[in-house]
């Protein structure tokens, strides 16, 4: 008797899981919103990148950037090299995403006036992209497994409100992760149909809110994926606010490996 | 005339549209510190740049530099010159690629003082001139570059066991993103890096006058070096050799008359087998950089370029978000140092100038050498401000040198920079010698 009940349960959750598990399973969610904008690979000639100041003053800087998602994952490698203002032309950030790894994401910046590559330490990865309201980490991509993530409902879309979005609450696993990322715990609104970003919210330990971004003009590719053309950050602590905006791009080019190494980044 | 060679090979390879030209305006002033406030230095410089760009392994680059400056040391002088800082050409395919011309090429990672910066000259004619702006490029044939990105296995051992009760060993193709990337270089010889005469040339010490004769060394031998260098995941790698010269030029004196010596430039050989090594941590930086110089004396009698090892440890640590504390401790060695062939030699007088001379002003004064230096950085890119504090202390010799510095930058393309530099040592010590160039400075930078 006892039996037959388990095994009444166990094919109710089976069944509740088919019906509406994969839909709500956190983690596949997070995958799945990962992989929409993980286009093979993208060069966009004109990238630019606008913040204010703490003096109130706004300022853009121009550069070009290389994307390559390898195959068979979702890590990716990002070459940038600045063009504009005059006074950082030539300066590159090489951005290696490795995923498992212990060590995490690598970062390196190449500053012409000294000829000499940098590497940024992991924290540092938390820490402000070019002086904006963009930490690294937010222009790298999060693994899934090393955040706990957590389905909380289904709601309207916060930026195109005319869909629905899933959100879904991600807390680091670790220390490590904690400090790499910048947030205790974020939220991410997840576009229904395309599984893109949406909306994002960081937190910090005492579960403030800090940070918000906000995607827009996302243009479907002929593989699937998303290219989004419009990031803005806003960080709440220090009240200034960055955008991210793809001018001009290309997808599915030919770019080799060896593009995102030393010798590239050393002549941009 | 090499430099407009350099110049005709770029420009005759490229289209007019695809050129961008740009550039930048320096205005220097020194003032001393001491005495009656004395104008010490005015530089001006002007840099116009042209760079060619066709996709990601296409590029030429030419930078032109007319310099005017007026020095009152002991006595005025000005003068007004144009040089080619750097024009090359940088042509590649996916795993390799071929970089020709008159390149700023550094190796090591340390900054400040680097031992294996083996293929740039310094001018050291200015105190406190930019790092970017002291860099002497080499003509250099070729510098051929192969990359290499492979697979590794990375194994983790989990906490599954098979049926048997083994413990379950499991290992993951890992692709390592690193570049295993020898360079071999071939240089076309001639060193382009004007000799650090501001403390010796034209001035008067102890009542001895010296002058400097500018000889505009030539090599005519081709320098050849190789490194190979790995970059992991949070660290790299490189071994590197060389064989070439000393890019900072050594003294030769040439004659003693009374109380006047006269000084000429002389390029040294070296052969140099070095290391470096950068290791990034969540809070820190650690680098190392170690060069092992051997012998090559023979051609000049100096003790101190007899083998030697000469190290930089770097300890960079990020305070907060925006300052930055960088230690850097540096250690000479020369086993075969002789102080007592020095003080033998004063039976020629000429020998024993030539190596007193050259014993302060490249700090090899004893058998081991020990400076620390250190700097605190305020560098926040969202800030219009900026501030540095540089320290460099001889253990060994107890001179020294501070040097702080106070930046704004009013618009995107203009910097405005306030410092001081102060320089005391005991007698017979580098900073000794040179602590009249005390001074205080005003910088303008303005780019276009």
């Amino acid at each position: 008797m006892i039996n037959g009940i388990k095994i009444k349960i166990i094919f109710l959750f089976f069944y509740c899981n088919l019906l509406y598990g994969n839909d709500t399973n956190p983690d596949l969610l997070f995958s799945k919103n990962i992989r929409s904008g993980k286009v093979r690979s993208l060069h966009a000639k004109e990238v630019h990148l606008t913040s204010t100041l703490k003096s109130g003053k706004a300022k853009t800087k121009i550069y070009e950037l290389w994307r390559k998602t390898e195959i068979n994952s979702n890590y990716s490698k990002t070459l940038s090299v600045f063009k504009s203002p005059k006074k950082i032309k030539g300066q590159g950030v090489l951005m290696i995403e490795r995923g498992e790894s212990s060590e995490g994401n690598d970062v390196k910046m190449y500053l012409p006036a000294y000829k000499k590559i940098r590497r940024i330490e992991r924290s540092m990865q938390s820490g402000s992209f070019m002086g904006t309201a963009f930490y690294y980490s937010d222009l790298l991509t999060p693994e899934v497994k090393n955040y706990k993530h957590q389905f909380i409902k289904k709601d309207k879309c916060k930026i195109e409100t005319k869909k629905n979005c899933y959100i879904v609450k991600s807390i680091p696993k670790n220390k490590k992760i904690r400090e790499r990322k910048g947030y205790h715990s974020f939220l991410t609104w997840i576009n229904e149909e395309s599984f893109v970003s949406d909306y994002f919210e960081g937190y910090d330990q005492n579960g403030k809110k800090i940070k918000t971004l906000e995607f827009k003009n996302y243009e479907k590719q002929s593989d699937g994926k998303w290219v989004g053309k419009f990031i803005k950050a806003i960080d709440l602590k220090n009240k200034r606010w960055a955008v991210f905006e793809i001018k001009k791009y290309e997808t599915e080019v030919d770019i080799n490996d060896s593009l995102f190494s030393e010798r590239t980044l050393k002549n941009p | 005339m090499k430099s407009f060679f350099f110049i005709f090979i770029l420009i005759f390879q490229v289209k007019a549209e695809d050129l961008e030209f740009s550039g930048r305006f320096y205005s220097d002033y020194f003032q001393k510190m001491e005495g009656n406030g004395d104008i010490l230095t005015l530089l001006n410089e002007m840099w116009l740049t042209s760079d060619y760009k066709n996709g990601p392994y296409g590029r030429g680059h030419v930078t032109l530099i007319n310099q005017f400056s007026e020095r009152a040391t002991d006595s005025q002088s000005s003068s007004n010159q144009i040089h080619l800082r750097e024009a090359y050409w940088f042509i590649g395919k996916e795993n390799w690629s071929l970089k020709y011309g008159k390149i700023i090429h550094r190796w090591g990672k340390s900054e400040i003082y680097n031992p294996l910066d083996l293929w740039i000259g310094q001018d050291l004619s200015y105190i406190v001139m930019d790092n970017e702006r002291q860099f002497r490029a080499a003509p250099t044939l070729f510098v051929f570059n192969w990359t290499k990105n492979h697979h590794t296995k990375r194994c983790t051992s989990y906490k599954i066991y098979s049926r048997r009760g083994k413990k379950i060993k499991k290992c993951k193709e890992y692709k390592i993103d690193t570049s295993l990337s020898p360079f071999n270089f071939q240089l076309v010889g001639s060193i382009d890096s004007p000799i650090n005469n501001l403390a010796l040339s034209n001035i008067e010490r102890d009542g001895y006058t010296f002058n400097f004769q500018e000889s505009n060394p030539n090599t005519k031998t081709p320098e050849f070096g190789t490194r190979l260098y790995y970059m992991g995941d949070s660290f790299s790698i490189g071994i590197l050799a060389f064989k070439g010269f000393h890019h900072q030029p050594y003294f030769q004196v040439e004659s003693i008359s009374g109380k006047t010596i006269t000084l000429s430039d002389k390029i040294i050989k070296k052969t140099t087998f070095g290391l470096d090594y950068e290791h990034a941590f969540s809070n820190s930086i650690f680098r190392f950089d170690l060069a092992y110089n051997l012998s090559e004396s023979k051609d000049y009698d100096i003790s101190q370029v007899n083998t030697h090892i000469d190290a930089v440890m770097t300890f960079e640590f990020k305070i907060g978000q925006n300052w930055r504390f960088l230690f850097f401790p540096n250690f000479k060695y020369f086993p075969k140092y002789d102080k007592q062939k020095i003080i033998e030699s004063q039976s020629d007088p000429i020998n024993y100038a030539t190596q007193e001379t050259n014993r302060i002003h490249f700090n090899e004064t004893e058998a081991q050498i020990t400076r620390v230096a250190s700097a605190l950085r305020y560098e926040n890119e969202e800030s219009d401000f900026k501030f540095q504090l540089i320290s460099l202390y001889n253990v060994t010799m107890k001179d020294y040198m501070i040097n702080s510095e106070f930046s704004f930058s009013p618009t995107d393309f203009v910097d405005l920079t306030l410092g001081s530099v102060y320089l005391k040592g005991p007698k017979g010590t580098f900073f000794n010698l040179i602590q009249d160039l005390s001074s205080f400075y005003i910088k303008s930078t303005l780019w276009f």
